[in-house]
């Protein structure tokens, strides 16, 4: 790696965030992901590693399961030279592909010393490709002949949210593995951990489902979440269950039920106004409206076929926004359907 | 000038760089009005695919058809009659003896180094160089790369050229002949040198007619290459470049070829040609005629120089061409239609007019198969694009700028700005293969598929669209506001809090600059006074409909005096 | 000065409105080994970097206001070259790093990686100057993050927790939905809502206060409303409205909107007045003169559409909102937004003129 910085543990180590102090440093610390950890540990014990491909929503413990892997692999004192860790932070052009990985498949390994023998210690080298999905797909085509050419002494994991945007020829040279958002319960045993590791308080602690419901499923989110209310709290400011919305940057419940009601109101005046308020206020269209689609979808009054006209036009409103187009327009074209649905059901209904 | 549906057939004198008008023959039977012609005019371009690119391929099918139907020595008019002499050079004596001096000074002081002669091809640019050489007893040493690659030439339809060779080569050539020994270094087979038989040479002069092929890859290199050049070399270097549009090059180009820094410093000149004059043709031409022993009706000369644009190697070769396929009895103009572009404003009118078949001399039985009640389109949009030789957001600009006046309902003009809007947004995604064309097709048919309703037949003035006024405008404001912005930041007095040196201009113009030139006029009005005497927000007072309309005239002819349209900076 | 800089709070302590973020952000300041990336969001103009500015104050003591402004040139591996740039102090940096345009990508990361690299903060600091418990990390503040391109901030994603023990990131943006969720997701958010009108007006009357002139309470109100929310925009313009009375200020006087969205207004006015493609040309020249003068095609949109709707049904104002909102969205995809912009107003002026036939039909 280019920077001794991130791949030492300096002095300064306790001021590493939580994320990166907690990442699990074996394959037995990984929450939940049992099917693919007793894969790898059979790797692990075999030494016989297929290349991998790790797939799945954001916080779900792939990079944390790969670098486990790599630990576990090798001593600490080699496995850094045998393992090439790029990510979208790092330049991944064609060029990067086709010399420094290639340079770095085709390193030949030495034999491990014999003083090691607590680790496999297998004759081959991993390169891990964080965020492959962001890869051009030039530099992935690419990748495919290095794969092939290099595959015995050197193993890949590509990492990836979408396994969708891996080309295919890629995607089957490796061994899939999909990886689930965690569930609550399996995310708890090791929030309450670390907030032990940490001291923290029991006011905080109590705070952990609540956590865990915001995180949904994001490890990294319910991490960082802990992280930011144990330093409020340590400094004196008061978290509750609704300051902690605002932590994890979602838009507490109240809010939502009061675009709720406005979107009931039957005028169009009254949504504007609420809508205008709430971009005031700062909060995301975007999260605004996905925690809308439960209530929406749950909705007695609302026939089928409204529902679905808003759930495409909530959709493309995410999409639009995504690509750059202003939140308010966006929130208010979803809403004034909203409002409009609404109004129709009513006569219908009377 | 007026361009109207009526004033088509009618034959206008051509003034100016900018020809509108168009041959009877032109109108009534144009490219794409009849079946038969399209088709011809298809093969043809299917074989010819772009007229200025042509050259050389034609003239090697004219010197054969030549070479088999006439009794005439096979050596083409161009090189027979190539001029000996400066007097014989179609240039204008006031460029040539701009020329002439330049080179003469550079010879002398060794600060002027570089001379770029910009101007459509075949107008005589390297042939005023080889004369004037000639005359002063000039050697010329000459990079030539169709030479040095003759072999990698032909087999670049299989293999790319290699670039790298090429540029290296082309390196080589510029140190060895930069150093000024001419007898010493023309040995290299790469290049070419023309040394003046017998007499004395009393100077050197590089002549650059083509460079190395250009690539993304090799541009930078070539221009440091260039510059490196410049620097070091005592030897005045000629440029030609004769990649222009409609007589104009864009600064781009040439920015991309020479480092701006020295494009516009002293150590370089860079001089417009303009093309052959009708009476320069026509005493060339002549001159021919009598050679040949040739009688041709006098009207050729104008309608040679017409359809070559001024470019007189091409007027030479096409006359050489039809005098040898015609036996010279009469000139047909309508056949050779096929090398003429459509002007572009006539092109644009078409579409924006959107002429459908007048019923009658089609087929009568046909009419049912119309769609939505209408006759077809009297013309194919691709094609009078393609002819038209506008870039596709020009003519998308032109199209938007104009159809509002050949509307009467505003919801079929709303429908056709929403397929702008289409069109402008498939232009945008430049990675799709096809969107381009795709969007160019979709805005040249978008004003006949939905304007049902058009106003009244009239003659519309067309002038060149706003836009690229509006964006250039736009942009050099921004600059001026950056700077004030900036400045207002950072001067002494701290108008504005450091904080906002950093971000967007465009902030500081919509939230703050209103306010503050009312609380700091002083520091506010100044620099906006400086800035395109544009800024005049708060005295907007829109000129009345009469002034826009002289306003109007007064541009289009400013259009037609700078030849503006083809001058589209696009995005 | 200007008053909206001569009474900007400095001090988290002075911080007029939003207490509860003073008091996150004081206790943030208070323990700063824990302070984890943070992320500012909010509207314009609501108090974000008066805040962060305040904040960085209490991390590091007096030295993070000793700014100044420097020109970084910044090499692209591609060989290209950007200069940017920036407010440093000797604990802080500050840059827009959407200014790079394409190259954003390098610019942070070279940054990101030279602040991380200078870990001694402290020690370099002299003993009288450095507060007792100040942060041992540098901080970079990254403002108009919603510029980023998506590599930029994907790029993001790992450098934030590879250098995180060196280096803390500040990251400011208006328009939450343009960050990528996975960067979100690393810092703790911070939202800074627009302070309300009632909010406004205190922070007027403590600023005529300490200018010693009178405040009407009609003039007050009045320019709380007009500013959309916006303190920078109302400080603004109670100093306009200062320097256009020559200081005695009445309470019946016109707060004047700004210039262009005046000018937007007249337009709004004449597209509603007659629908035909003649007037269509003239509103053309309209949104010419408004994008010579470099407001942003998508404000533009924004402002119209809101003036449009004014006095419009229900029905109406639905198809309205949903033409601009679509117009909106195309003009951020492309770069040739004019012909967005007029397919707007055209769309418009067809569907009202439909509905006057409909009524009057």
């Amino acid at each position: 790696m280019s920077d001794e910085l991130a791949t030492q543990p300096t002095l300064v180590q306790d001021n590493r965030p939580w994320v990166e102090r907690y990442r699990p440093k074996s394959l037995q610390e990984v929450s939940h992901q049992t099917e693919v950890v007793a894969t790898l540990q059979n790797a692990v014990t075999t030494g016989r590693l297929p290349h991998l491909l790790l797939y799945g929503p954001p916080g779900s413990g792939k990079t944390s399961v790969a670098l486990a892997l790599c630990r576990q692999l090798w001593h600490p004192s080699q496995w850094r030279r045998r393992v090439l860790e790029l990510n979208a932070s790092d330049e991944r052009g064609i060029s990067v592909v086709r010399n420094k990985i290639k340079h770095f498949a085709s390193l030949t390994v030495a034999k491990g010393n014999n003083d090691m023998e607590n680790y496999p210690n297998p004759p081959f080298k991993i390169i891990i490709l964080d965020e492959a999905d962001t890869v051009t797909p030039d530099a992935q085509a690419a990748l495919r002949r290095i794969i092939e050419a290099h595959s015995k002494i050197t193993r890949f994991i590509l990492i990836c949210n979408y396994v969708t945007r891996v080309i295919e020829p890629l995607a089957s040279r490796c061994a899939k593995f999909r990886f689930q958002s965690l569930p609550p319960s399996s995310m708890k045993a090791r929030l309450e951990w670390i907030a032990n590791e940490q001291n923290c308080s029991e006011s905080e602690k109590d705070l952990l489902d609540d956590i865990l419901e915001y995180a949904d499923g994001d490890m990294r989110q319910a991490v960082t979440t802990l992280q930011s209310v144990h330093s409020l709290a340590a400094g004196g400011a008061k978290v509750d269950k609704a300051a902690l919305a605002e932590i994890a940057g979602l838009p507490p419940p109240a809010i939502v039920d009061m675009l709720w009601t406005a979107l009931l109101s039957n005028s169009f005046d009254t949504m504007e106004k609420v809508v205008e308020t709430l971009s005031a206020e700062g909060f995301s269209a975007q999260l605004l409206l996905s925690a809308l689609v439960p209530k929406l979808v749950t909705d007695q009054d609302l026939n089928e076929l409204s529902k679905a006209e808003l759930a495409i036009r909530i959709a493309e409103a995410e999409k639009n926004m995504i690509e750059g187009g202003d939140e308010q327009l966006q929130l208010l074209t979803v809403c004034s359907l909203a409002v409009s649905c609404f109004e129709q059901s009513k006569t219908i209904n009377q | 000038m007026k361009l109207g549906r009526k004033q088509l057939p009618r034959r206008r004198k051509a003034t100016g760089p900018l020809r509108l008008d168009w041959p009877a023959v032109g109108a009534s039977q144009d490219l794409v009005g009849t079946k038969d012609l399209v088709s011809f005019s298809l093969e043809e371009s299917a074989f010819v695919p772009v007229r200025r690119k042509q050259k050389r391929p034609r003239k090697n099918a004219v010197s054969h058809t030549g070479g088999d139907t006439s009794s005439h020595d096979n050596a083409l008019w161009i090189d027979r009659y190539n001029p000996q002499c400066i007097a014989d050079v179609c240039v204008a004596p006031k460029k040539v003896q701009e020329v002439r001096q330049w080179i003469q000074s550079a010879m002398k002081d060794h600060v002027h180094k570089l001379l770029i002669l910009v101007g459509s091809p075949g107008i005589g640019k390297s042939t005023m160089i080889r004369c004037l050489a000639k005359e002063n007893r000039w050697s010329i040493s000459e990079w030539n790369e169709t030479f040095s690659n003759q072999y990698s030439a032909l087999n670049s339809a299989m293999h790319s050229v290699d670039q790298q060779s090429s540029l290296s080569s082309f390196q080589e050539f510029l140190r060895q002949a930069g150093t000024g020994y001419h007898s010493l270094t023309f040995e290299s087979s790469s290049n070419s040198s023309t040394k003046q038989d017998g007499s004395q040479i009393s100077g050197s002069i590089i002549l650059l007619e083509s460079l190395p092929t250009q690539h993304e890859s090799t541009q930078m290199r070539l221009r440091e290459l260039f510059t490196e050049h410049v620097r070091t070399t005592s030897v005045p270097t000629v440029l030609i470049f004769s990649d222009v549009l409609e007589g104009k090059h864009k600064r781009e180009d040439l920015e991309s070829l020479v480092d701006p820094n020295l494009l516009y410093s002293d150590l370089c000149l860079i001089l417009q040609i303009q093309p052959c004059t009708k009476q320069n043709m026509k005493r060339v031409l002549s001159l021919i005629v009598r050679a040949e022993r040739l009688s041709v009706p006098s009207s050729i000369y104008e309608d040679l120089h017409e359809r070559s644009n001024g470019d007189l190697r091409s007027a030479i070769t096409t006359f050489q061409y039809e005098a040898m396929g015609q036996s010279m009895t009469v000139k047909n103009t309508d056949t050779t239609n096929r090398d003429r572009r459509l002007s572009p404003f006539h092109a644009l009118g078409k579409l924006l007019y959107a002429k459908r078949v007048t019923g009658a001399h089609k087929d009568p039985l046909s009419w049912w198969k119309w769609k939505d009640d209408r006759p077809p389109i009297d013309f194919n949009p691709e094609n009078v694009l393609e002819h038209s030789g506008i870039e596709q957001f020009g003519t998308l600009s032109f199209l938007e700028h104009h159809s509002p006046d050949f509307f009467s309902d505003i919801s079929e003009l709303s429908d056709t700005l929403a397929t702008f809007s289409d069109s402008a947004l498939l232009m945008d995604c430049s990675s799709i293969s096809g969107s381009q064309n795709a969007a160019a097709s979709l805005a040249g048919r978008a004003v006949a598929a939905f304007n049902r309703h058009p106003r009244a037949n009239k003659f519309r003035q067309l002038s060149a669209p706003k836009i690229f006024e509006v964006n250039r405008n736009r942009r050099e404001n921004e600059v001026h506001l950056r700077h004030l912005h900036h400045s207002l930041s950072t001067n002494r007095s701290n108008e504005l809090s450091l904080h906002s040196a950093l971000g967007a201009t465009s902030h500081f113009v919509s939230d703050s600059l209103s306010f503050l030139r009312r609380i700091i006029p002083e520091s506010i009005d100044l620099s906006l006074n400086t800035m395109h005497s544009r800024f005049r927000l708060i005295d907007k007072s829109i000129s009345s409909s009469n002034d826009a309309k002289t306003g109007l005239l007064k541009e289009q002819q400013q259009v037609l005096l700078d030849d503006d349209i083809g001058d589209f900076d696009s995005e | 000065m200007l008053w909206v800089d001569k009474y900007r709070p400095v001090k988290l302590d002075d911080l007029s409105y939003h207490d509860t973020i003073s008091q996150r952000l004081s206790s943030l300041a208070s323990n700063p080994e824990s302070m984890p990336h943070l992320f500012f969001y909010g509207p314009a103009g609501a108090g974000k970097k008066t805040r962060i500015t305040a904040l960085l104050g209490s991390l590091y003591g007096p030295g993070a206001s000793r700014l100044k402004l420097d020109k970084r040139t910044f090499t692209t591996p591609t060989k290209r070259t950007v200069e940017l740039n920036m407010i440093t102090s000797n604990y802080h940096i500050e840059i827009s790093p959407g200014d790079a345009g394409l190259n954003d990508r390098f610019v942070i990361q070279d940054v990101i990686k030279e602040m991380a690299s200078n870990k001694n903060v402290g020690a370099s600091a002299t003993s009288s100057e450095r507060k007792s418990g100040a942060a041992t990390f540098k901080t970079v503040v990254l403002v108009e993050v919603d510029r980023l391109s998506r590599q930029a901030q994907a790029a993001l994603r790992r450098t934030m927790e590879k250098y995180a023990s060196t280096c803390r990131l500040i990251l400011v943006c208006n328009n939450q939905s343009k960050v990528i969720e996975p960067v979100r997701s690393r810092c703790l958010g911070i939202r800074v809502a627009a302070p309300t009108e009632d909010e406004i007006c205190k922070v007027l009357k403590s600023v005529s206060i300490n200018e010693s002139f009178m405040l009407p309470d009609e003039l007050a109100i009045n320019i709380a409303r007009e500013s959309s929310r916006n303190v920078r925009r109302a400080i603004l313009m109670l100093e306009a409205c200062y320097v256009q009375k020559r200081g005695a200020l009445t309470k019946d006087q016109p707060v004047q909107k700004t210039d262009w969205e005046l000018y937007i207004n007249q337009l709004a006015v004449e597209i509603t007045r007659e629908q035909t493609p003649q007037r269509l040309m003239a509103a053309r020249e309209k949104l010419y003169e408004l994008l010579v003068n470099c407001i942003p095609a998508n404000v533009i949109i924004k402002t119209l559409a809101k003036e449009l709707m004014k006095n419009l049904d229900d029905s109406l104002k639905r198809e309205v909102i949903e033409w601009a909102a679509f117009y909106e969205h195309r003009i951020s995809l492309g770069s040739k937004e004019i012909f967005h912009l007029e397919a707007f107003v055209a769309k418009f002026m067809a569907v009202y003129k439909k509905y006057l036939n409909d009524l009057f039909a």
